[in-house]
């Protein structure tokens, strides 16, 4: 994924969340409506009316928000994947010979000595 | 007659005509002018009557017998539709009017039992002179006579008066007017249809037609409906009218109605209504609440298992590692995988590409390495099992017994005893994979190696189990895993003399197979095509180095035993100086300007060591003489690590015939004789 389409991910997700957490606020208001009428509160608040809005708060709204921030997580891990797996650039070798010629070769010459040398004698 | 006649025909053509016997026309003269109507109709009937009995009778010939009837209503109606839209000429219509129709109302007016055939031109006249004479009767005369023509007239033609009589009434009736508007229009539309298309005629009538099958509907519709509701009431009464489908179908008095008065909710009802939401709501938002929470945990767990798997990936991958996404095999599962394999380092081992998932294990709260050769065996089993290294033994040979004992063994690195910690620490299972891959890819390129020393005494004796035999050494090189029966049983074995000997020889393996390794990624790097097979004659280097030294030494041992026999014995004072040749410097590629390749040259530069091919100078210091000692030298080298070339170059420049040999032997038998022969024929001699 691009790093535009991971930033538009996440403003998207960031929107819905705030948009999903306002209306779950909005459906649990319990505070009676003064400019209301006795008619459309009789309509509104029939006990149907009630049930639904209030089911459809816990089940939609709020699994909304849980699956929102599972994208969050998911988008994490992606951001993360992203940067495990990008080419790292190379920060120049690390110190210049870490090995002194001579000193190998005097210990090769000194193996190959000793191994040959028990053989043979 | 003269001078009556100019009379009746100005009457005749004004209003004499309205005379006629139609009551109708007798309404319409009223309103108009009642004297002249008065007047003319006695003078003026005899006229229209005998022209039109001849115009009738023309017209009877023309006409169709069968139709006759039919058309004389029509024409009453014409005639009757005329007057009515104020067409008045009624002679006009008396003259076009047929005899049979003609003679009957000429009849009527006449009164019962006049005869047509009574009435002729003389009484005709007495007639009109007799109303001349008596101007004052005939107003009320001829009321009276109208009056009779009228009750006729409804007799007769009923039909057509009913039109008439309904006209007077609507005019009367100002809130019927509309209607009588629209009645005339449609009587004028009925005019006008007589003149419609037949098509336009069809399409009307199917209009209709159809209109008034969907009143039907809807009305028995209705009447169903209405049935149905009574028959919950008086079930005989709503079957009844029920259609036959209606009651099949529908069970009756199943349909109820009630009126139910609205009643708006009392108070009580509104604050239990109130009490009912604000509940609903609280136990929803308690819901809410625990569904949050238990995600909320649920993912925060996920969450710091995420965060402790990218942490130990954090702290456990650096950036030489090669981690890359892959799709597991047997779950479906999307991972990651590193690679452990030596691979991109030079490596052209294909059995094993050494590559590992990295799985995050929940229990133990560590990274899993599973390899992919085996992703069915657990990772810490599976390590185990699998766990293999190189041993190198040494076999020291009895010369009694012409048999072999174990003289030396090399140990097992000694990372063996943390099992443990090496389980739980993913950079030591890395480690401990690639030590494994390792050996194993030293084995296979050993095995390749064997197959051009049969003739030096190496051989395989087994999968994984490489032999190299010297006259009175044995070497074992073997793959084994680490429960294998020789070490579980040999753990607290003494030290043997020749260990450190074999562990020298692994360590050489080892450091062969690295340049190797790098000898490949130099060629790699600096040569375009890809070298995937290595060539065994000039890229596998492992045992022959490693031979070569051993047999090369022998060779030398064997060469200076033969000059001290053939060369220092014989001549007394001399000696052996050995010098090693210088191994050339670096080769071509050293020009090239990179610093990966430079640096590359330059690592396997430092191995050179091991790999340059023995040589060996042996310059025989001849004892000093008075003459300028001749100078015999031989050389030793091994082109291919095993084998023995010897140069033998003797010079003697000391007389004038000098002499000078430079001859190559392989065989020490040669060797032994041509030193014998030289030394023998020109230094002994020369001495004598």
């Amino acid at each position: 994924m691009s790093n535009q389409a991971l930033y538009e991910k996440l403003e998207q997700t960031r929107t819905i969340l705030s948009v999903k957490l306002a209306e779950l606020i909005n459906m649990t208001t319990i505070a009676d409506r003064d400019n209301d009428d006795d008619d459309s509160f009789a309509q509104e608040n029939s006990e149907l009316a009630i049930a639904t809005s209030s089911v459809m708060m816990v089940n939609n709204q709020t699994m909304q928000l849980i699956k929102n921030v599972q994208d969050l997580l998911s988008l994490t891990r992606s951001i993360k994947e992203k940067w495990l797996l990008n080419q790292i650039p190379v920060m120049g070798h690390s110190e210049e010979a870490r090995f002194d010629e001579n000193q190998i070769e005097q210990l090769l010459d000194s193996c190959i000595k000793s191994f040959i040398a028990e053989e043979t004698t | 007659m003269t001078t009556e006649e100019p009379a009746p025909k100005q009457s005749d053509s004004e209003i004499g005509i309205k005379l006629a016997l139609d009551p109708n026309l007798i309404t319409l003269a009223l309103s108009s002018n009642s004297n002249s109507n008065l007047h003319s109709p006695a003078s003026d009937e005899p006229v229209p009557k005998s022209e039109e009995k001849v115009d009738a009778n023309a017209h009877l010939e023309g006409d169709e017998v069968e139709n006759k009837t039919k058309k004389d209503n029509d024409e009453r109606l014409k005639f009757l539709k005329n007057k009515n839209s104020l067409v008045s000429n009624p002679h006009e219509i008396y003259g076009s009017m047929p005899l049979e129709q003609l003679i009957p109302i000429i009849l009527r007016q006449r009164g019962p039992g006049f005869k047509f055939v009574d009435l002729n031109e003389k009484e005709l006249q007495n007639e009109t002179n007799q109303r001349d004479d008596d101007d004052a009767d005939d107003s009320s005369n001829n009321e009276k006579k109208n009056g009779n023509a009228e009750d006729e007239n409804v007799q007769v033609g009923e039909d057509f008066m009913d039109v008439d009589y309904e006209d007077k009434d609507d005019s009367l009736n100002l809130l019927n007017e509309a209607e009588h508007k629209t009645n005339e229009n449609g009587e004028a539309d009925d005019n006008v249809e007589t003149m419609m298309t037949q098509e336009q005629f069809v399409k009307r009538r199917k209009d209709m037609v159809e209109h008034i099958n969907l009143a039907m509907n809807e009305s028995s519709l209705a009447l169903e409906f209405v049935s149905l509701l009574l028959s919950s009431v008086k079930e005989s009464t709503g079957m009844s009218s029920m259609s036959p489908f209606l009651r099949k179908v529908v069970k009756p008095s199943s349909l109820n109605s009630d009126k139910i008065p609205y009643e708006p909710p009392t108070k009580e009802e509104f604050i239990e209504l109130d009490i009912l939401n604000k509940g609903w709501k609280l136990q929803s938002l308690n819901d809410s609440k625990d569904l949050l929470r238990k995600s909320f945990n649920k993912l925060s767990f996920i969450l710091q298992n995420e965060h402790d798997y990218w942490n130990k990936i954090m702290q456990n991958i650096s950036n030489k590692d090669v981690i890359f996404k892959i799709r597991d095999r047997s779950s479906g599962q999307k991972l990651l995988a590193i690679k452990y394999g030596y691979e991109d380092s030079g490596s052209t081992y294909r059995h094993d590409r050494g590559i590992a998932n990295i799985r995050n294990n929940i229990e133990s709260q560590n990274l899993d390495l599973i390899p992919h050769s085996s992703s069915a065996v657990k990772s810490t089993d599976f390590l185990h099992s699998v766990k293999k290294f190189l041993r190198v033994r040494i076999f020291t040979k009895i010369e009694s017994e012409d048999d072999y004992i174990l003289s030396g063994e090399s140990i097992m690195d000694g990372d063996g005893d943390n099992d443990e910690a090496e389980a739980k620490d993913i950079r030591k299972q890395i480690q401990i994979l690639k030590k494994i891959i390792f050996e194993k890819e030293l084995m296979y390129q050993l095995k390749k190696e064997c197959g051009l020393l049969i003739s030096y005494g190496v051989s395989i004796e087994n999968e994984n189990k490489v032999i190299i035999e010297l006259p009175n050494e044995k070497f074992e090189i073997e793959l084994l895993t680490l429960d294998d029966d020789s070490i579980v049983n040999h753990e607290q074995d003494l030290p043997k003399i020749n260990d450190k000997r074999a562990n020298l020889m692994l360590v050489m393996l080892r450091l062969l197979l690295v340049v190797m390794f790098k000898k490949t990624l130099r060629s790699r790097v600096s040569s375009p095509q890809r070298v995937t097979n290595l060539k065994v004659d000039n890229d596998v280097l492992l045992i022959r180095p490693i031979l070569g030294k051993v047999r090369f030494a022998n060779y030398k041992l064997l060469l200076k035993k033969i000059i001290k026999d053939y060369v220092l014995d014989i001549l007394p004072g001399s000696s052996i100086t050995e010098t090693e040749f210088k191994r050339e410097e670096s080769q071509g590629n050293e020009n090239i300007d990179d610093e990966n390749i430079t640096r590359l040259n330059k690592e396997i530069r430092a191995f050179d060591k091991l790999l340059t091919v023995p040589k060996r100078e042996l310059e025989i210091n001849l004892p000093p003489s008075e003459h300028k000692s001749p100078r015999l030298s031989l050389i030793l080298e091994s082109p291919n690590y095993c084998n023995a070339l010897i140069h033998i170059k003797f010079e003697d420049t000391s007389e004038a015939n000098a002499v000078a040999f430079d001859t190559t032997f392989s065989d020490f038998k040669e060797v032994e004789d041509f030193l014998h022969f030289i030394v023998a024929e020109f230094i002994q001699q020369k001495k004598i």
